[in-house]
């Protein structure tokens, strides 16, 4: 989802804490780990509808992570962030990407360069690995 | 934690379909009021006939006639005759129900009669001889409104003139009574207003001092005149006029009237207040039947618009749900939360029957606008309680299909951007 979606009247750290209702997960200590690494402390207490798209999208990549799946399939996730924010981004993919398998579709793959990625191209709706894709 | 997390996300919810759900919530109200009011009207029937028949000052005094059917050619028609029981009969009965009084009815003498207050002729005026040891005489409010609109009553004095002038025949013989007498009323009785007719009250004791006590011939009194008449002379009105001492001592009587009365023949026990009674359980029998197909179309009504709200507000939330399948709720859990929602609005509609202390007594005072008695009435509880989960039941279930309609299909496509 390039526009993710949040319960607006609620705050981030309340649409965080709606998975833990469905499922037995004590994802706390995750959560606080990684609300550091996306650098959006600031915006857990604020309503969701007040929040940037940038902000929101950050969001969204913690909620991805907290739900502990193991494939975490992502569309655009620097869409709607800085340059800085978006390099934040990646670098945490790819840091995810050591336990997780990580697939996201960029525009801006550049960002997403290091050692065990493996970049594909779609063409003609054909897969074809391109590493020389930067 | 998780419950507060829960409380927010459902208030969130709710929020959303604030309007929908306020106007749920209306509805509902109006449906637990009105199924009060109906259960209200359902189950003060015996306590309003009790109480109304109660109302009447005469309600210890009956007229007892012995009937028998008549053949006839057509069984739809049921003819019956009349004449009164012998005072042997009914002291048989007396035996059961202990000594109660028995008069001659002096009714057809008394159709004889004129009443003039202050100067005016009231007409139509119905004698009401009752059993109570007094020399008072009294009217009810009808008689005195009757008066008001003849002449303004200035005064509580009233001075009553009464005459009787009728010729009657002994062995051939006929015996002209003229009869005037004069009694202040001191007392207006507020019967119930229900097709009241204006009433004279008057104690027996009063009528065998005065009017029973003339003399027909010499040694014979009206009074013992209309006692030893036989059973099926005009004069007798074929009936007795038994007065009561306890209410108790009377519903022992009709209990035993009834066993030993049928179609065939029997004992009729009759008097205005009684009319009056059954013509109100008539008039009460035609409108159950109103208020039951009343009462049909309104749970009809508000079935079709719980499933449209319902239906709507479910509508609204459905990109909610999606997000929460998405986060890992299970239907049942959606279910379990869209639940939680309906159930809200069924706990703040069910604040109305807090009102229910406040309605008994507006249902009082209607009644006593209307018909003039001041009833106490008294809810059945089990009903409602019956009635509250048949409702509730009712909701779980129509909620239940509407979310398994909209659940077919999966969820996910409502969070794919457009």
């Amino acid at each position: 989802m390039q526009h993710p979606y949040f319960l607006g009247d609620l705050r981030i750290i309340d649409n965080l804490k709606i998975s833990s209702l469905f499922r037995h997960l004590n994802n706390r200590k995750i959560r606080q780990k990684y609300t550091k690494a996306l650098q959006i402390s600031h915006i857990l207490q604020r309503r969701a509808n007040v929040c940037s798209g940038g902000e929101k999208a950050r969001a969204n990549i913690l909620r991805g992570i907290i739900e502990r799946k193991h494939i975490l399939l992502i569309d655009e996730p620097t869409a709607h962030l800085d340059f800085k924010n978006s390099q934040i981004v990646a670098k945490l993919l790819s840091e995810l990407s050591a336990n997780k398998i990580v697939i996201v579709t960029t525009h801006q793959p550049s960002l997403f360069k290091s050692g065990n990625t493996i970049f594909l191209r779609i063409k003609n709706g054909v897969f074809h690995e391109d590493n020389n894709i930067i | 934690m998780k419950i507060i997390t829960l409380f927010k996300v459902i208030a969130n919810l709710y929020k959303r379909n604030i309007k929908k759900n306020r106007l749920m919530v209306i509805f509902m109200i109006f449906t637990n009021i009105t199924l009060m009011l109906f259960l209200v009207f359902f189950s003060s029937s015996e306590t309003l006939a009790q109480t109304l028949a109660e109302g009447y000052l005469e309600y210890l005094s009956v007229d007892v006639a012995l009937y028998e059917s008549q053949p006839t050619n057509n069984p739809l028609i049921n003819v019956k005759s009349y004449r009164r029981p012998s005072i042997d009969y009914l002291n048989s009965i007396m035996k059961v129900t202990e000594s109660f009084v028995i008069r001659p009815d002096y009714s057809p003498l008394l159709y004889e009669k004129e009443i003039m207050v202050l100067g005016k002729e009231i007409p139509n005026v119905l004698i009401t001889i009752i059993g109570e040891n007094t020399n008072e005489i009294g009217i009810n409010r009808a008689f005195y409104n009757e008066l008001n609109k003849l002449v303004s009553i200035k005064d509580d004095e009233m001075l009553l003139h009464f005459y009787i002038k009728t010729t009657i025949f002994i062995d051939d013989e006929e015996v002209l009574i003229d009869y005037y007498n004069q009694f202040p009323i001191t007392y207006i009785y507020d019967e119930p207003t229900y097709f009241s007719v204006p009433k004279l009250y008057i104690s027996q004791n009063t009528i065998d001092a005065t009017l029973g006590n003339i003399f027909l011939k010499p040694g014979l009194t009206l009074n013992n005149y209309l006692l030893n008449l036989n059973p099926e002379h005009e004069l007798s009105n074929y009936r007795f006029k038994c007065h009561f001492k306890s209410a108790a001592q009377k519903d022992k009587f009709m209990h035993i009237v009834n066993e030993v009365s049928n179609n065939e023949s029997g004992i009729e026990v009759s008097g205005d207040h009684i009319n009056k009674i059954e013509s109100f359980n008539a008039l009460y029998d035609y409108l159950s039947i109103l208020m039951k197909l009343f009462l049909a179309f309104v749970i009809i009504g508000s079935v079709v618009i719980y499933v449209v709200i319902a239906h709507t507000a479910l509508l609204t939330i459905l990109r909610q749900m999606a997000l929460f399948a998405v986060l890992g709720a299970s239907k049942k859990q959606i279910y379990e939360i869209y639940l939680f929602l309906i159930i809200i609005n069924f706990l703040l509609s069910s604040v109305s029957f807090l009102l229910l202390p406040s309605l008994l007594p507006v249902v009082s005072f209607i009644l006593h606008k209307l018909m003039g008695v001041y009833v106490v009435l008294e809810l059945n509880y089990t009903m409602l309680v019956l009635m509250l989960s048949a409702d509730l039941l009712t909701l779980l279930i129509l909620i239940t299909i509407i979310f398994l309609i909209n659940m077919r299909r999966p969820l996910l496509y409502l969070l794919i951007d457009d």
